[in-house]
This record gives structure tokens, sequence and C-alpha cells, in this order.
């Protein structure tokens, strides 16, 4: 556990020098996403112009909602992103040798090893809009609905990783999976909105098959309506399940990996 | 550039596009089915929680009938996976090949493009045959093969538009080492000032009477209501030559930045 | 056909010391270095020559080429191929050139040779009758058949490089520039490219500029060789002459009866000329070119030789030399 932290502060100090090399792109990359993120919170404004409640929060919540998935964004891109874009790449070339042959959790390197350097300004950037939502909001929050959304906002940014992985894996057999990775960021558009607005059939997919949900939709609801320890104890249950799955497919999927290149 | 080369580099990429089947129709069916169940939910439940009839001038029906239509033609527009060619080929150096050719760099690049609407057309079509049956009749659109077919030459000119207006920002890849960053900024503007996100309608007036002047609305708003039958004859004229005009004006703002950019250039990788 | 005067490159490079202060510090104020790639080179090319650009890497051979076939903009100087500006990138210009990377597939990737070169028919506008001809012999002289239509990705380096080669030269242009085009290749694939080279040579007479690391290819194709060092042009001649300048002496290897005559005595050896080997049975002398026959006599006199062999040293050894600005009376 220690030699992972320890060479996971390596790879921070590596990513850290190694971006700021790109001077250009590290202004641009944090210029981008705050346009996301304004672009976010304008869709939501201009959508509560002309209605009071969304899947049953107002506007003060959905700001929070809102900000809670710009921060799962901002830790997908800092921490997951470009990693997750060099998969494939690595796959495909067969350079997955490099990594496999290393004494190391090939999914502990390969979804770490690169972190964005420049994104980090991001996720304080979203953080502070998430800060400011909160302390905004007109009714008090308790201590324990916050501590809790934290941490369920942390887990979400988790599963969001184990859930594009699951995209992800499928490029051993396919070599090419831009298509199931679109795919998977179409289908993330589905936790951008509040979870009350959906059928309820499709709120059980979301929270059992797809379970986009939790990644940032129960969270906020836990936040707004007091822990409900049934609902805790679902978020935390099916992440654990989702990424057991997930090091079981990756597992199969570098098996293949070897008995294909070899 | 002759036809001939026009049609052949169009003919190329759709096959190249088409060989990769799996992915072809993953995005297509995943993309549709995500896109109809969050328009579904979201106006159903803004309706039924604002218990208006009416919201920006379109009724449920209508504005889900927005929704489905400016998915399908701003895909069309925006040119799926090439939108970043440009940029990738002076990053990487692909770009000395099609230097030497005897060719002008963007005309094949454009080209290209059309290749790509090809295939995106025909998914469009079918997407639309499943899509638009489950829709429901709504008072405020008025689709009509006639507005159909003036679609197509809308969407056409702006997926022109959207190709020269993507083609400076993806020029400063001379200057700077990675710019899909610039290139996702465009499109998170464009989607939104656009119409692609919400009808422009939804938006504040002062805001709306600011969009006229810009480019963004020929994008997608614009082929959309075409095809919605919600522009006139004379109207839907007048928009494919504003459309051109900024086309071309974006086109003529590129030139000198390649020039600059292009003294710069230094074909790594060879 | 090509004529190059002063040109030169110089690119701009941002100089960070290390640390990660620096690193910030970098993000809002850089300090830029002038790397220089080529320092005023002036050189002509005719004809039906093959010339072999060599340089140890990073020497500016690849951005001599790259400025020449019009892909990048000099700092300074002037060049001219073909009567154009390489790159004003005219289309009458570039309808005559190619340039071959060994390094760097320029074939799109995911279509089998065959589309490509049809493309490759309308960039260029090759009438129909010449690509006919002109693909069927390129791919006779290559032997290339089925692999035509197979994606080029899927094929073996050789097979991609002989692929390149035809696209390459389709369109028969009168000057081509060939970057290492035999670089990680097998024995039989190299010798066959060579030889495909030397046939359309013979064939189409081209200019053609001709990068190589390998000795064996310069040997073979190059009768005139330009060696670069540090961007600058340190010989321009013959690959004969480079010979007879740079390596002026000889290597006289003989054999001797170990029991016979004099014991080899190394201090007379020494006044004739350089000792690199001195064993019981065997012997091998750096002699001057002009004393070779004086020396030989003599060694022939004083010992009972079982064979004698006077040899130029390896054209390699001489050219690395050069390279690294060993070599005697270097300009």
């Amino acid at each position: 556990m220690i030699r992972y932290l320890r060479l996971y502060l390596q790879f921070l100090k590596f990513s850290f020098s190694r971006s700021l090399e790109y001077r250009m792109d590290f202004w641009f990359r944090i210029v981008m996403d705050c346009m996301f993120y304004l672009v976010q919170l304008v869709f939501f404004t201009i959508l509560y112009q002309h209605t009071d409640l969304l899947g049953g929060w107002n506007y003060d919540q959905i700001l929070i909602f809102v900000s809670g998935f710009l921060v799962i964004d901002a830790i997908h891109m800092t921490v997951f992103s470009n990693n997750m874009w060099w998969i494939p790449i690595l796959v495909n070339k067969g350079d997955l040798d490099y990594y496999v042959v290393r004494p190391v959790s090939s999914l502990f390197f390969l979804s770490l090893r690169d972190f964005a350097a420049n994104s980090f300004l991001n996720l304080l950037i979203a953080s502070g809009i998430l800060c400011w939502s909160i302390l905004r909001y007109p009714e008090e929050l308790g201590t324990s609905n916050l501590i809790w959304f934290l941490f369920l906002l942390i887990n979400g940014a988790f599963l969001h990783y184990v859930l594009q992985m699951y995209f992800q894996i499928p490029v051993f057999w396919t070599h090419t999976n831009r298509g199931l990775i679109t795919a998977f960021f179409s289908a993330t558009k589905l936790m951008e909105r509040p979870d009350k607005i959906y059928p309820i059939w499709t709120r059980r997919i979301l929270m059992t098959v797809f379970p986009t949900l939790l990644v940032i939709a129960l969270p906020s609801r836990i936040l707004f309506e007091g822990p409900d320890p049934w609902l805790i104890f679902w978020v935390l249950g099916v992440t654990a399940c989702s990424f057991l799955g997930m090091r079981a497919f990756w597992n199969l999927g570098l098996r293949h990996y070897s008995s294909a290149s070899s | 550039m002759s036809p001939s080369l026009f049609f052949h580099l169009v003919l190329l990429e759709t096959k190249k596009l088409m060989s990769y089947r799996v992915d072809f129709w993953i995005t297509m069916l995943v993309a549709l089915v995500v896109n109809l169940v969050i328009l579904w939910a979201l106006w159903q439940a803004i309706f039924a929680e604002s218990g208006k009839e009416l919201i920006g001038g379109w009724d449920l029906n209508g504005i889900l009938a927005y929704g489905v239509m400016v998915f399908l033609t701003g895909r069309i527009v925006r040119g799926g996976d090439l939108q970043m060619t440009v940029a990738t080929d002076i990053y990487d150096g692909s770009l000395s090949r099609y230097l030497l050719y005897p060719r002008h760099y963007p005309f094949v690049k454009y080209a290209q493009q059309v290749g790509n609407i090809l295939p995106d057309l025909f998914q469009s079509l079918l997407m639309g045959l499943v899509a638009i049956p489950l829709l429901g009749i709504s008072t405020t659109t008025d689709v009509s093969p006639m507005s159909l077919l003036m679609a197509i030459p809308s969407i056409l000119v702006a997926h022109l538009l959207f190709f020269l207006m993507s083609l400076t920002p993806q020029y400063i890849a001379f200057w700077a080492d990675n710019v899909w960053s610039l290139s996702v900024m465009l499109r998170f503007v464009t989607m939104l000032l656009g119409g692609a996100m919400l009808p422009l309608t939804l938006f504040p007036e002062s805001i709306q009477d600011g969009l006229r002047w810009l480019p963004f609305s020929y994008l997608f708003e614009f082929p959309t209501l075409v095809a919605l039958g919600k522009i006139g004859f004379v109207q839907w004229y007048q928009g494919i030559c504003y459309c051109l005009l900024w086309s071309l004006l974006m086109g003529l703002l590129s030139i000198p930045v390649w020039r600059r950019g292009d003294l710069r250039y230094t074909g790594v990788g060879i | 056909m090509i004529r190059v005067q002063n040109l030169r490159k110089i690119f701009k490079v941002h100089r960070k010391p290390p640390g990660f202060a620096a690193s910030v510090k970098s993000l809002f104020r850089r300090d830029w270095i002038d790397k220089v790639a080529v320092t005023g080179s002036t050189f002509e090319v005719n004809e039906g020559e093959i010339v072999g650009l060599i340089g140890a890497n990073g020497a500016g051979k690849t951005t001599l080429v790259k400025m020449l076939s019009g892909i990048i903009h000099p700092t300074a100087g002037e060049a001219e191929v073909l009567g154009h500006v390489p790159w004003k990138r005219e289309d009458a210009f570039r309808r005559q050139i190619a340039l071959i990377m060994g390094q760097k597939a320029q074939m799109w990737w995911d279509l089998p040779g065959a589309d490509c070169f049809e493309l490759l028919r309308e960039i260029y506008q090759i009438p129909p009758e010449q690509y006919r001809k002109s693909l069927a012999k390129l791919s006779e002289m290559l032997q290339i058949g089925d692999e035509m239509n197979i994606q080029i990705r899927r094929l073996s380096l050789g097979e991609r490089m002989k692929m390149e080669l035809i696209a390459a030269l389709l369109h028969s242009p009168k000057v081509v520039y060939l970057d290492e085009p035999t670089i990680g290749l097998d024995i039989t694939t190299q010798r066959a490219v060579r030889d495909f080279l030397l046939e359309y040579r013979r064939t189409n007479a081209p200019a053609m500029i001709l990068t190589s690391h390998y000795m064996e290819d310069i040997e073979r194709l190059c009768e005139r060789i330009i060696i670069i060092r540090e961007g600058e042009i340190v010989y321009d001649g013959s690959l004969k002459r480079v010979m007879r300048e740079y390596a002026p002496y000889k290597q006289l290897r003989l054999n001797v009866h170990r029991s016979s005559t004099a014991p080899l005595d190394l201090a007379s050896l020494e006044a004739m000329g350089q000792v690199i080997e001195c064993d019981p049975g065997s012997l091998c002398l750096r002699v001057d070119r002009d004393k070779v026959p004086e020396v030989a006599a003599e060694l022939l006199r004083k010992y009972s030789v079982i064979d004698l062999s006077i040899e130029d040293p390896e054209i390699g050894d001489t050219i690395e030399r050069i390279m690294a600005g060993k070599a005697d009376g270097i300009r």
C-alpha cells in the first residue's frame, strides 16, 4: 500500500513537470474546463427561467448538484482522463508489454500513471464553485449530510472511472474502442440530470445495471434529504461490486492480450 | 480541386469509417437511446413541474422534435471524428505528406470531412426513421418532405461553416503542442450558442438579440428549424446566404494564421 | 536540378533548468535558445545523380531534406529545385518530386495499397494509361502482387516499404528524396530496395538525395556523398575521393611462417608505419599511401611471407572519423 502511494507520488512529480512543459496547452486546458463549467451553469440557469422545480429540486439545489458533477468531472480530468486516453493506444501498439512486465499492478499503473497537472487547477476551481453553491444555499445543511455528501462524491468519481473502464477493456478484443468510448460519454450525460426526472424503470436501470445515478445524483439527494443508511449502503455496495467485476474483466483482457500477442 | 479527386477522397473516408463496423453501430445506438431518454425525461419533467403548455413557443412534442432533430443534424454538422484531424496532422507531422501533394491542404481535409458526412447522413436518416414516429404530433412544428429536403443544403452549408470555424483554432497547433482543448472549447460554445443544447428561443430576449449577429445559430438551430418547417422559403434562402458569408469570413480569417504557422512548421517525427 | 545556396535553418527551443520551481516559472517566462540545424549549405545535384547525405543523428540531414521538399521554410538562404523554390509549394513543383521516409509511413494505414494508389492517381492527376504502366512496372520491379489488396497495417515492414516506394514513384517524379529508406529492413529486403533504386535510376534518371546510416546503401547507390557535421557540410565529393583524401593510408596485412627468418622486430616495424596488430604469425600495419610499395618490398625481403594484402581502410570508419571531426585536413 505504502509502496503504491510512493509510486503515485512519483507519477505526480513527473506529470507536473511534464505538463508545465507545454505552456499553451496548460492555459488552454484551464480555460476549456472553465468554459465547460460556465456552459453547464448557463444551461440550467436558462432551464430555470421556465420552471421553478426540476426533478423536485429548486434552483439552489440544482446549483449544488451541477457543481457536484463539475467536481467529479474535474477529478476525472485530473486523475484519469489522460490514462484512459492512452490505454487503447498502448494495447493496439503492443506497448502494454512494458507495463505488464513490471512488478506493479498493471491496472494501477495504467490508470494512474499520467496525472493531468494542468487540470489540477480546474479541480480547485470546480471545488470553489461547489463551496460557493453550498455557501449560498439558503437553508441549513446538516454536518453529517455534508460529510456523507463529500465522501460519496469522491466515491462517485471512483465509480465513474470504474464504469469507464468497462468501456475501455473491450479494446483487448476489438482493437478500436472509439465507438464504445463515445458511447460511454454519451451515456454519462444521464448522470448530469437530476435522478427524479427519469421514469421509475429507467431509474432502476441507472442504479443497478449502469449505476450512473450513484455518481452524483444520489449523493446530492443524501445532502438535501439526510443520510439514508440503506441508500448509502447501496451506493457503496454497487461501487465495490462494480470495481471487483472490472478488475476481473481487466485480468481477462490481459490474458487475452498476452495470448494474442505472443 | 477536381471534382473526381474530391469524390475520391469522400469515398475513401466513407470506406474507412465503415471498416470500423462495431464502432459505427454502437456509437449510433447508444447516442440515440441516451439522447431520447434524457430529452424525454427532462422536458416531460419541466412541462409537468412548471405547469406550462408552451415554453419559448414550443409545446412538449415540439421541443422533443427539436431536440431529436438538432441531435440528428448536429452530428452531421460537427463532422464526427475528424474534428481534430488538422491539429493532429500538425502535431504529429502527418501534415508533411499533405504538403508534398500538389493540392491545397484545407481542401483535401474538407473532402475528407465530407466523406464523413455520408455515413453520418445515413445514420441520421435511420435514426430519424426510428425516433420521429415515437414523438407524437406537435402544434408548433410542421415537418414535411419539402422541409426535410430544404434541410439538406442547410446542413451542408452549416457543416462547411463549422469546418472553417474550427480551422483557425486548429492551426494554433503550429504554436502549441496540444490544442484539442481549444477545439473542445469551440464545441461547448457552439453547442450552447448555436442552439444544440436548448432552442435559442428559451434564452432571454437580450441574448437572443445578440446571437443574431453571430454565426453560431447557423450551425445547429438554423438547419433544425428548417427541417421542422419553421422557416419560410425566403428566410431559408437568406439564411443560407448568411451562412456562406460567415463561412467565407472564417475561411479568410484562417489564411493569415496558416501563413504564419506554416513558417514555424518543423515537421516533427520524420 | 537542385541548387542550394547558403541554406540555413535555425530552430528556437526553450531551455528549462531542472526542478519544479523552474517549471512553474517557465509557465510565465521562457528562455529561448537558437539551435542551428543547418548552417549555410551550398551544393548542387544533377539529373540522374544519387547523392548520399551522411551525418550523425541530429546533424541536420533530415532538416535539409525537409527544406528541399518544401515541408519547412528555411531561416535564410536560397534553394531551387527544378526551377522552383520548394517552400512556395507550387503544384507544378510538387507534381515532380517525391519524398520517401523509412521512419514514417505516408500511406493510409487502414486501407489496402491498391486504394491508396488510386487516390494518389487522383491527387497527382496521372493519366490512366501512364498510371497503369507505372504501377505494373513498379510492382513488377518490387515483386508486389496480392499484397496490394491487403490493408497496409497488416503488411510486414518490408512489404510496407515496397508499397511506400510504389506510392512515392507512381507519378514518375524528377526529384526523389529518400530519408533512410532501408531502416529496419532485413538484409534481403534492403538489397531488394537498393537494386530497385538503381534500376529506377537507370530507367528514369531522376536526381536523388539519399540519407542513410547504412554504409552499404551509400556504397552501392552513391557515387557522390555530402557529409554533414553539426549542420555544416564538411565534405562534398566523390566517394572515391573521400578515401584518397581522408584516408591517406592503406593497411598492409601479412601472414608469415612462424619458424623461419628473423623474429618480428617491433622497433623496425614502427619505423615503417603504425602497427595495428602484431601476433606471432600475422601482422597488420597502417602505412602512408605513397610509402606502400617501399614498405611492402621491405617486408617481403625481411620475412618469409605466406601472403600479403594491401587494403583500403573501411569506408564506414573513414566517414565516421570525418563525422566526428577527427580526420585530418578537414575544412
